[in-house]
């Protein structure tokens, strides 16, 4: 064979190569999948820090239902019923974190195959997050398992394509299926008006035990004060405000401003629950449009997320006694 | 709002009125009886609601169905109630029976 036909031959392989290269990229843009991995990855954490939140709550919660029994007359030290609740509670809401913290790895492996192709990374976090669903789903019992099970199964399983951008489409739809199995799980399990309810419940503690300690002359009203009026360089006279909870006018004052933080505060967990959902949706939404080949928009996910993160932000300032 | 949500809702209700108006009901308790009763009452409304929410009222069989229906109307009864606490008794006797079926709702849905 002469040497003009074996280049022509190179060429041509080089050539159908090529195209075939470009077929298997065409429709994947691996930059906007990697910035989606990036908001999805951070999107999943911060939704598990908001049941974490929760769960350590529950702990102040019991804490506090000893503190109320020891002063209020009638109130009674939790149960044993009680307190066995509380931590089937906590179990609950330490699997779902675990949960979301399987599907933040899977969301950095998917980072991982975008940058540079890292298919074993994705396959092995798809795979230990199906196994933390599955333990949810197996604590709730078989009736809610069947449909979770097939979304599961189609997210599990080896990453196919021949080419970069063929796998990055192949795990895109094994996390939509991830995705849309955690929204069928959690939906199936009526958990909304649960962790709404217990989430609730919690501020409303936070706030009798707060409005007691207020009244009773126990507890300084000096960091609501020193925000409000430190104004316009005026300053709070620190010795006169040690005597603010005997002034009915004041003492009342700030009883009302504690009821009017405590609805911001079971406002905001309300509104961070939904939105947690609603960005589980989104990202859905976003893995079809990137395997589609169209553009993505993170916006949404963003506002959705300032929301939950409202939440985690709030119930941390709580415990840090902002 | 499913069958399962207004199960906790119910459940919810019953506590919530029960401890909301706590205080007031302690007050107005004539007797150590009767403030033992009240105390007895709110923590058994305080472990049904815990349970609810543990279990998250999976079922939603016709028995639970029934048995909300009547935990609905009690807890109606209760709100109305709580406007004059003058009759302390026959205010614990509507409390005893909301609290039994807000019990036998979780007891029934954990089923």
């Amino acid at each position: 064979m002469g040497k003009r036909i074996q280049l022509k031959i190179i060429s041509a392989a080089i050539l159908m190569f090529a195209l075939v290269s470009l077929a298997g990229c065409a429709g994947v843009n691996e930059s906007m999948a990697g910035k989606l991995a990036d908001k999805g990855a951070s999107a999943v954490k911060t939704i598990g820090e908001s049941y974490q939140a929760t769960s350590d709550d529950l702990n102040q919660y019991v804490e506090t239902e000893y503190l109320l029994a020891g002063l209020k007359p009638g109130y009674s030290k939790p149960s044993d019923s009680m307190l066995e609740s509380i931590d089937t509670i906590k179990k609950e809401l330490n699997l779902r974190k675990q949960m979301f913290t399987g599907l933040n790895d899977v969301y950095v492996s998917f980072g991982a195959l975008c940058a540079y192709d890292a298919k074993g990374e994705v396959e092995k976090s798809v795979g230990n997050t199906v196994q933390a669903g599955n333990s949810l789903a197996a604590h709730f019992g078989s009736s809610i398992s069947d449909p979770v099970g097939k979304l599961f199964a189609t997210a599990s399983g080896g990453i196919a394509g021949q080419f970069q951008a063929d796998r990055i489409k192949d795990a895109s739809a094994k996390i939509r299926s991830l995705l849309q199995g955690i929204i069928v799980l959690l939906e199936k399990q009526k958990e909304e008006a649960a962790i709404i309810s217990i989430r609730k419940e919690i501020s409303e503690r936070k706030l009798e035990i707060g409005k007691y300690f207020w009244e009773k002359g126990y507890a300084s009203a000096e960091g609501i004060l020193n925000e409000d009026i430190q104004v316009y360089g005026l300053t709070p006279d620190t010795a006169a405000l040690k005597k603010a909870s005997q002034d009915k006018s004041i003492s009342a004052a700030i009883g009302n401003v504690l009821t009017w933080r405590q609805k911001q505060e079971e406002d905001s967990q309300a509104a961070a629950y939904h939105a947690a959902i609603q960005t589980l949706r989104t990202l859905i939404n976003e893995h079809a449009k990137i395997e589609a080949g169209e553009p993505v928009n993170l916006e949404a996910i963003q506002g959705y997320m300032a929301t939950v993160q409202q939440y985690v932000d709030l119930m941390t300032a709580v415990k840090k006694g902002k | 709002m499913s069958a399962d949500d207004k199960n906790l809702k119910e459940v919810e209700r019953t506590y919530k009125l029960i401890k909301g108006s706590f205080d007031t009901a302690y007050q107005n308790c004539e007797t150590d009886e009767q403030k033992e009763r009240l105390i007895v009452l709110r923590d058994a409304a305080r472990d049904a609601y815990f349970k609810g929410i543990a279990e998250n009222l999976s079922d939603s069989h016709d028995l639970v169905k029934e048995t909300i229906k009547e935990l609905g109307a009690k807890n109606d009864e209760i709100q109305k109630a709580l406007k004059s606490l003058k009759d302390i008794s026959a205010f614990l006797n509507i409390v005893t029976a909301g609290v039994k079926l807000a019990a036998a709702v979780v007891t029934l849905a954990a089923v």
